[in-house]
């Protein structure tokens, strides 16, 4: 298993255009990424409800971490008055 | 530094949030550890963090991290291991935590916690992680196994089996979150119970307990639904059912913590978990002193 698996995966997370690329081909998407056969024919027979829940989740994170981190910057202003 | 602790009893406690803080402190005596965020912490003022120090003086404090990274086949940025160490070096925790996922990949922030593909390469990278960890912070972590809302791609062993072999690679103990293994015994189909067979139960070392809810997938998926650990709803009860098994089998002592990030109901309903926890161990306790 490669650091690229990792890297496609990620981008398959956090980068809506490029899932709807992968999911109406996947084969071709994951051999332009660079991927092993054995790493496409895993892609190929990807969970697709858990790659639609996973990156919907991981959506609300980003969105909610970014609001979370503002207000720890916020009270920590407060705090050093 | 962790401190040293010499742990003796089973004790239950809460993750520490900020619109909890003063439910928790008026509470201390119902509230045996207080598990900190340290991501919260790495940018925190001196004065929040001696307001921490203050804190753990009081309660025992055990640390959690989220962003590291560590079960990738790659390496865990040295910089925020650096920056954990100094908060961990500054509260003085009695251990501290993280989790085994990957949360990024290369310039690529997922923004949570992802399951990395379960293989040898992972294996060997968490290992390798959490040792350079271990150096880094001064102490090693205990690893937490994560829910996952997708059977990682291009793996080739089960959940059960690669969580063992990270133990076993890595010497670590594990953070057995039992709501992420109920959420993916019930998405993946397998025996939550089984699992707590297959991982070497006298490396437990913590418990985390927490709730979730259904999510949906679209009609053009087939509209399944899968169990999301969101911290958001109370601890169901088969999660007490594992936690009565894990006492029963577990010869440490265990440190259970609750752990909740919104909706906050009044502190008396999460006390009453935290209560519904310690009679899970005490049955479970009991049934293998009857054994």
């Amino acid at each position: 298993m490669s650091l690229r698996v990792e890297s496609f995966l990620a981008r398959l997370y956090v980068d809506a255009g490029a899932r709807q690329r992968f999911l109406r081909d996947p084969d071709v998407v994951a051999r332009r990424y660079g991927l092993s056969e054995a790493e496409r024919a895993a892609f190929v027979a990807i969970d697709r409800v858990g790659l639609e829940l996973a990156a919907a989740s991981f959506a609300r994170k980003r969105a909610g971490g970014r609001r979370r981190r503002r207000l720890l910057r916020l009270i920590e202003r407060l705090a050093r008055g | 530094m962790v401190a040293a602790v010499a742990e003796q009893a089973d004790r239950v406690g809460i993750g520490w949030r900020g619109p909890l803080a003063a439910g928790i402190l008026a509470n201390l005596d119902r509230i045996e550890i207080v598990e900190v965020m340290a991501d919260d912490f790495v940018d925190a003022s001196a004065s929040s963090l001696r307001a921490l120090r203050t804190l753990a003086a009081q309660v025992p404090v055990t640390m959690h991290g989220v962003s590291l990274g560590l079960a990738t086949a790659g390496m865990v940025d040295p910089r925020r291991l650096e920056r954990i160490g100094r908060v961990v070096d500054r509260v003085g925790p009695e251990s501290w935590s993280e989790h085994l996922a990957f949360v990024r990949a290369g310039e690529i922030e997922i923004g949570h916690l992802a399951a990395p593909p379960r293989t040898a390469s992972t294996v060997e990278g968490a290992a390798l992680n959490i040792e350079r960890a271990a150096r880094t912070v001064g102490a090693r972590p205990l690893v937490e196994n994560i829910a996952t809302l997708i059977d990682p791609p291009a793996s080739d062993r089960d959940e059960a089996t690669w969580v063992a072999e990270v133990l076993v690679a890595s010497d670590a103990d594990l953070l057995l979150d039992l709501h992420n293994l109920h959420a993916n015994a019930t998405n993946f189909h397998f025996d939550a119970h089984g699992f707590l067979r297959r991982v070497p139960v006298d490396r437990i070392g913590a418990i985390h307990l927490a709730g979730g809810r259904w999510v949906t997938s679209s009609d053009e998926t087939g509209g399944e639904r899968r169990l999301l650990d969101d911290h958001l709803h109370d601890v169901p009860d088969p999660v007490y059912d594992l936690l009565v098994e894990v006492a029963t089998r577990s010869p440490r002592p265990l440190t259970v913590i609750l752990e909740r990030d919104g909706r906050y109901p009044p502190m008396e309903h999460l006390l009453a978990q935290l209560d519904r926890a310690r009679q899970a161990i005490a049955k479970g306790r009991q049934q293998a002193a009857a054994a």
